[in-house]
C-alpha cells in the first residue's frame, strides 16, 4: 500500500455555521486493546497537533484502569485543562489492512470520541485534502 | 472513491452529546444514550459503528 493513494470522501457536517458548508474528513477506524475491540467513525484532525485523542469514555470499554496510564494534561484553544490519560493501543485503519500501534490520550469531557493528531497517525500516513473536489487520500509513509 | 456521510440526514438534534451506534452502511442510527456503556448494551452484538455527536449548536476548534 506504500506509495498508493486512497481517495475518501468528506462527510457533511452535523451542525451549520451561520450558513456555511462544511466538510469534514472522518474515516473509519477500529481501536483495539487486549481483545477488545471498538468500531468508530474518526475524524482526521491536524490540529490536534500533538498526538490522537479519544473520550475517555472508552477506557471502560477497552477495561483500561486510569493507574495503568501516564497523566497528561491537555488543553484547548480557549485555554481549559484537563488531565487526560496516555496509554498505547492498536488501531486499523479503513482500506488498509495493516495494524498500527498508537499512542493515545483518553481525555475525560472531550466533544467527540476520537480525534487522529500528529503522532502516531500523521506520522504513519501521508494525507492529502482536495476540499474543492470533496475528496481527501491517505498513503502509508 | 469510498463516498462520505451526509450526516445532517440521519443525524437530528435529539443526538446531540449523545453516543450513538451507526448501522455498518452508516445511513441510520441504531440507537442512541448518553452513556457509552449503556449504549454498548443496547447494541449488544449488532455490528455498527460508533461515533460521538458533539453540540451542534457550537463551532470547534478541535
Amino acid at each position: 500500500m506504500k506509495n498508493t493513494w486512497i481517495q475518501y470522501g468528506y462527510s457533511f457536517p452535523l451542525g451549520n455555521f451561520e450558513g456555511f458548508t462544511v466538510k469534514e474528513p472522518f474515516i473509519d477506524v477500529v481501536l483495539s486493546h487486549n481483545g477488545r475491540y471498538f468500531p468508530q467513525l474518526s475524524m482526521i484532525d491536524s490540529g490536534a497537533y500533538i498526538i490522537t485523542m479519544v473520550s475517555d469514555d472508552m477506557r471502560g470499554i477497552f477495561g483500561i484502569d486510569a493507574s495503568a496510564c501516564k497523566k497528561v494534561n491537555v488543553g484547548g484553544i480557549v485555554g481549559e485543562r484537563v488531565e487526560g490519560f496516555l496509554h498505547n493501543m492498536t488501531m486499523s485503519v479503513d482500506k488498509f489492512d495493516e495494524s498500527i500501534k498508537v499512542p493515545v490520550v483518553f481525555v475525560p469531557g472531550l466533544k467527540t470520541n476520537m480525534l487522529l493528531g500528529q503522532i502516531g497517525f500523521f506520522e504513519k500516513f501521508k494525507i492529502r485534502f482536495e476540499n474543492s473536489a470533496n475528496s481527501f487520500y491517505l498513503s502509508k509513509v | 472513491m469510498k463516498k462520505g456521510i451526509n450526516f445532517r440526514k440521519i443525524i437530528t438534534k435529539i443526538h446531540a452529546n449523545k453516543w450513538i451506534a451507526l448501522s455498518p452502511k452508516k445511513d441510520k442510527v441504531v440507537a442512541y444514550d448518553a452513556k457509552l456503556i449503556d449504549l454498548t448494551k443496547k447494541v449488544g452484538n449488532r455490528k455498527v459503528v460508533y461515533m460521538k455527536v458533539p453540540p451542534m449548536d457550537t463551532a470547534f476548534a478541535f
